[in-house]
Parts: structure tokens; C-alpha cells; sequence
């Protein structure tokens, strides 16, 4: 029988001989430290910037000072954030609003005897000190609306949100566009020609994911996907049939107006 | 390159193989093991005021590393299709068939599954420090270190049997 101390040695020896690639690793993640640095500077910057807009509104009123907005000293001064400042999402709905309260939303959106597990509502991408921070504008979790188990998500993108692998560009941009490459891929438009939702199914060895996306208030955009996983990042095994919500219910969900308030 | 670009390269470089080898047998991946470790010492280099005052630098890093995984293993941000590891096992493998039997094995687990099995078993955390870094109750920890031994015994011991 496996015993706890051979299953360490089993492992032990798995990773004795790998081969690590720590040159590529390590400047790729210089680079993404850059970028990410950058970012969250010029986000301080717009986020101070928003509550000294606030500020000089109500000083004047409230204590009867000047309505000189504050400086910014103290803020690291790297040169960046002039660049950036309109190029990352300000603070909005779709950065603000808690995984809870993005919960109690949908519940009453989701088809009637659908049931919801392991909603995921604490934010573990966090510095490991800050153990109980929640999610905002996303929400993931495994739904059964009687086809069998799969799993869901609702994401938020601000309007100068870059995708994974893209440079910083208006979400709208590239949300609402079809590749070639993607077959299944429809786009919505309005009365005017203007593409308000993309629609999409992909089928992976078997896991079908439904993903639509919606432009929201503000050149926000809502995600929404679906998929018959329950496994890390909706891979194989498939978990049921079909995914738990089509990509109609989807579209209804992201384009709900409860999201922007 | 600046003295805090030397540090970072300093720390990476001694941290590297560990974080890559936790990564690895967290992901079961080459693929994503490599993308983990990135994104670990990227938040790393982010938050580099926070590290060097870290007690210890090094758990500080692991602790991202942890983290990530569990922020990471259930995300799916982009409409891409997977593709297969670029990284083939007999490109560079010693020990072909017990890594692939094992790392098949783990790949089967359950992401948390395999996050107990690699505290608890790969680096001899109690229940009670598995528990802490995972946010899990102790039975819950205990529950799933069992589930996941019984799941890799019945993959692993035929092939123990076989070989």
C-alpha cells in the first residue's frame, strides 16, 4: 500500500531531475513585475486623484477652505503615471463591487432550481498578509440547473482593462470582435449597426465553454461563460452533458442592468 | 540595472528551482508551472518593499506563489482554447515512466486535493500549517489528504505492482 513516506520520495524524484528554465523566468517576470508596478502606481494616482476631486468639492462647503485640490507627494515619481493615467480603468462598478453582492444579483437572474456551490468570494490573488479580501467585480462558481454540475463566471472589465495577452486597449475594442479563427462566434448588434454582445462556444476535447460579452454602462464590458467542468480552469473531465447556462442565458445575465447600479 | 532589479535577480535566482519544483507538482504542467513561478515572481518584483521586509523573503515569496495557484486554478479569463504542453516529458526526462504515471496521478486530483497532498506529503507541513496557508478548517485538510492518497493509490499501486 502507498504509504505517506514513499508517496515523498515518488515526488521527491519527479522533481530532482527537472529542468528549470530560470533565465527566461525570470526576465518574463521582471517585465510583468514592470508592468504590473505601473499599474497599480498609476491606479493610486487616479484613485487619489478621484478622492482629491471629491475633496475639493466638499472642503469649500465643510470647513471653509480654498478649493485647491491636494498635491500629490509621496507618490512614487517615476514618470509613469502621466503616460498611463488614461490608459487603466478608474474606480467604477466594475472594480468595486464585492463577489457577495455581485451573488446577490444573479441568484434571482439564475433559472428556477438552480444551484449554486463553492462560490468563491475571498480574493487569493492578494499579498499573503491580507488573508480575507474579496473578490471584486468577479465571480466564479459551480452552478446545476438540472443538466449535471458545471461551472460559471460573471467578470467585470473597466473600460481600459487589457486582456491577458494584449497591450493595454478600450475594452470595447477587443471584446466585441470575432476572430477568424473562432467558428463559433456571433456578434449582436443594435438598431444603429453598433455590436453590443459577442457570443461564443468553444468545445475542447469534449468541455463545451458558452461565453458571451456585453458592453455595459460607462464602455465597461461584462464576461459571462459557462461550461460543463467543474475541474481547474473548465478542462477535461466534463462533469455533464451541456453547460449549466446557454449562451442566451448568459447574454441575459451580462446585459442586465443591475450590474452598473 | 538598478541595485533593486540586482536583489530582485539575486532572490529569484536562489528561489527559482524550489518555487519551480512546488509550482510544478502543483500544476502537474510544465506549461503552467512556468506561467506560475512568472507570475509569483512578478507580484514578487511588484511588491518588493513588502519582501525585503518580510521576516522571511523567501516563505514571503512562496506564500505568492501559494496564492496565486489558488487565485489561478479555477480562472478561465479568455475565450482561448488550451493548448498542449510545448514541453514534451521524453524530451528531457531520466525517469519516463514513474514521472508520467505520478504526474498523471496528481493531474486527476482535485486542484485543493493536490495542494494538501504537496504541503502535507512533498514538504511535511502539519494539518494545522497546511490548513493556515490553504484557509481550511484541520478536518477539512485531514479529509482531503485521505481522499487524495486513496485516489493515488488506485492509480499508482498497479503501476507500482507492474514495474
Amino acid at each position: 500500500m502507498l504509504q505517506e513516506q514513499d508517496l515523498k520520495d515518488r515526488l521527491d524524484r519527479i522533481v530532482d531531475g527537472l529542468d528549470v528554465p530560470a533565465e527566461r523566468i525570470e526576465a518574463a517576470a521582471r517585465i510583468e513585475g514592470r508592468r504590473r508596478r505601473v499599474r497599480r502606481r498609476a491606479s493610486n494616482v487616479i484613485g487619489i486623484a478621484a478622492c482629491a476631486a471629491a475633496l475639493a468639492t466638499v472642503t469649500p462647503t465643510v470647513f471653509g477652505g480654498s478649493s485647491t485640490a491636494p498635491g500629490f507627494a509621496g507618490l512614487p515619481d517615476d514618470g509613469s503615471q502621466t503616460v498611463l493615467l488614461g490608459e487603466i480603468s478608474p474606480p467604477g462598478w466594475w472594480n468595486q463591487m464585492t463577489a457577495r453582492e455581485m451573488f446577490r444579483h444573479l441568484e434571482s437572474m439564475l433559472p428556477e432550481g438552480a444551484e449554486a456551490t463553492e462560490v468563491e468570494f475571498l480574493n487569493f490573488d492578494t499579498p499573503p498578509e491580507d488573508a480575507d479580501e474579496p473578490h471584486r467585480g468577479r465571480l466564479l462558481f459551480n452552478l446545476d440547473t438540472g443538466s449535471g454540475p458545471g461551472a460559471a463566471e460573471l467578470m467585470f472589465y473597466g473600460p481600459r482593462t487589457s486582456p491577458p495577452d494584449r497591450d493595454v486597449e478600450p475594452a470595447l475594442y477587443w471584446a466585441l470582435r470575432c476572430r477568424p479563427a473562432w467558428l463559433d462566434c456571433e456578434l449582436r448588434r443594435d438598431q444603429d449597426g453598433e455590436v453590443v454582445a459577442k457570443l461564443m462556444t468553444d468545445v475542447y476535447q469534449g468541455v463545451t465553454i458558452n461565453t458571451v460579452y456585453a458592453r455595459g454602462a460607462d464602455g465597461a464590458v461584462i464576461r459571462a461563460a459557462s461550461a460543463n467542468s467543474v475541474a481547474d480552469k473548465w478542462e477535461v473531465p466534463t462533469s455533464a452533458p451541456v453547460p449549466p447556462l446557454t449562451v442566451e442565458q448568459l447574454l441575459e445575465i451580462a446585459q442586465s442592468e443591475a450590474w452598473s447600479g | 540595472m538598478a541595485i533593486a532589479d540586482e536583489e530582485f535577480s539575486e532572490l529569484a535566482a536562489a528561489l527559482m528551482p524550489q518555487l519551480y519544483r512546488r509550482a510544478y507538482l502543483l500544476t502537474a504542467s510544465h506549461q503552467h508551472a512556468e506561467d506560475l513561478t512568472q507570475t509569483a515572481l512578478a507580484k514578487t518584483y511588484d511588491a518588493w518593499w513588502r519582501v525585503q521586509r518580510a521576516v522571511d523573503p523567501a516563505a514571503y515569496v512562496h506564500g505568492i506563489l501559494l496564492k496565486s495557484f489558488l487565485s489561478e486554478r479555477r480562472r478561465r479569463s479568455s475565450g482561448e482554447l488550451p493548448v498542449a504542453d510545448p514541453k514534451s516529458e521524453d524530451a528531457h526526462d531520466h525517469d519516463l515512466a514513474d514521472r508520467i504515471v505520478l504526474v498523471d496521478a496528481l493531474a486527476q486530483l482535485a486542484a485543493l486535493d493536490r495542494a494538501v497532498v504537496v504541503l502535507r506529503f512533498w514538504e511535511d507541513r502539519s494539518v494545522e500549517q497546511t490548513a493556515a496557508l490553504l484557509n481550511l478548517s484541520s478536518a477539512a485538510v485531514r479529509n482531503r489528504s485521505m481522499r487524495a492518497l486513496k485516489r493515488l493509490r488506485v492509480v499508482l499501486e498497479p503501476a507500482t505492482k507492474g514495474a
